[in-house]
């Protein structure tokens, strides 16, 4: 049992599926991460975070229909679930509550 | 002659890599994905040699982040938390899932530390603790000393089975650990005889045989087996004493 809350990318990650809805899957999450946060993503870290984010409860799954394009293999789309965004809040309310410490000065 | 974009699907030694190197829950996704977006390189008339370069580098980096994910699920194992308005503490962050791997693992680390603190920091703390009349045979055991305590640490996950399953696995990873340890220590006695300047090293100036080392190897099985029986027993009292903790939300 972990109370660590998600990291940087997984955050991120969650995030994206809250924008894309209900064609969150791999090509998009990835096009989705690499446009916000300009930079290269590796599908490999995607699907990695993903597959986390499924074992923690975060994120429930769903399988669309084979198409020849992807080779007769079927996409897997994903979906934000409760525990992902409460994760989320709490994520939220934690990085608020510790920029509220202080207000950072113009200059030093 | 071949069109420069002829070529239409992915190359067959990457997709072969990334099916053999990706857990079943995700592979076809991923390999799904990469075919896609291959396929919108086609139809963009992208050199097949930048393709097929592409996918390459997709498929290695795709690649290194799932064999380091599969490292950890076999090491640390997954960490899943409670669905509910209260987060609990971390007991523990290690949940040993297979204690066959995680042992051979143990091993490896514990003959590498062993190689390290011969090779490298002996001369040294022997220099500083001869003073105060020890030799390195005194200190020989310190890296394993040290990994068993790190061991105890590890083995806390296993405080929920019963003492008997405990000691089995404990006692277990005690051993092959130590045969690890002996294979180390063997090798370096074996290096060291086939130096030209061992002479005046009088333990290692000839390589030590199995028949001399067997009433030394019962023995040492038989405290290692008596160390697994008190890191069950230690392991046992610690899950008594944990009590859950949590901490509230928001």
């Amino acid at each position: 049992m972990s109370s660590r809350p998600p990291g940087e990318f997984e955050q991120a990650v969650l995030l994206a599926l809250v924008r894309l809805g209900e064609q969150a899957y791999g090509v998009r999450i990835r096009a989705e991460l690499e446009t916000r946060l300009h930079r290269a993503v590796s599908i490999g870290a995607v699907y990695t975070t993903l597959d986390r984010l499924v074992a923690k409860g975060y994120v429930t799954t769903s399988l669309g229909e084979p198409t020849a394009e992807r080779g007769g293999r079927a996409k897997k789309f994903f979906h934000l679930a409760a525990p992902g965004l409460a994760a989320l809040n709490h994520a939220r309310q934690t990085t608020q509550a510790t920029w509220a410490i202080a207000p950072l000065p113009s200059r030093l | 002659m071949n069109q420069p974009t002829s070529r239409s699907s992915p190359p067959t030694w990457a997709q072969w890599i990334l099916t053999a190197a990706c857990p079943p829950r995700y592979r076809d996704a991923l390999a799904g994905d990469l075919a896609e977006e291959y396929a919108m390189r086609v139809q963009a008339h992208e050199h097949w040699l930048a393709r097929d370069w592409w996918y390459g580098t997709e498929v290695v980096r795709a690649i290194g982040y799932v064999v380091r994910q599969r490292v950890v699920d076999v090491f640390v194992g997954h960490h899943v938390p409670q669905v509910s308005s209260e987060i609990p503490m971390i007991k523990n962050p290690f949940s040993i899932r297979h204690p066959l791997a995680f042992t051979v693992f143990f091993g490896l680390l514990s003959a590498i530390a062993f190689f390290i603190w011969f090779a490298l920091a002996r001369a040294l703390v022997v220099g500083v603790i001869g003073l105060a009349g020890a030799n390195e045979v005194d200190l020989q055991f310190v890296p394993y000393v040290v990994m068993s305590l790190l061991l105890v640490r590890f083995l806390r996950p296993l405080a929920a089975w019963s003492f008997v399953a405990r000691f089995a696995v404990s006692g277990g990873v005690f051993l092959i650990t130590a045969a690890f340890q002996f294979i180390a220590t063997y090798s370096f006695a074996v290096y060291l005889s086939r130096l030209p300047s061992c002479g005046p090293r009088a333990s290692f100036n000839c390589a030590p045989t199995l028949s001399h080392m067997l009433p030394g190897i019962g023995l040492t099985v038989v405290i290692l087996l008596a160390l697994g029986a008190v890191v069950a027993y230690i392991t046992g009292v610690r899950t008594q004493q944990q009590t859950p903790r949590t901490v509230a939300v928001g």
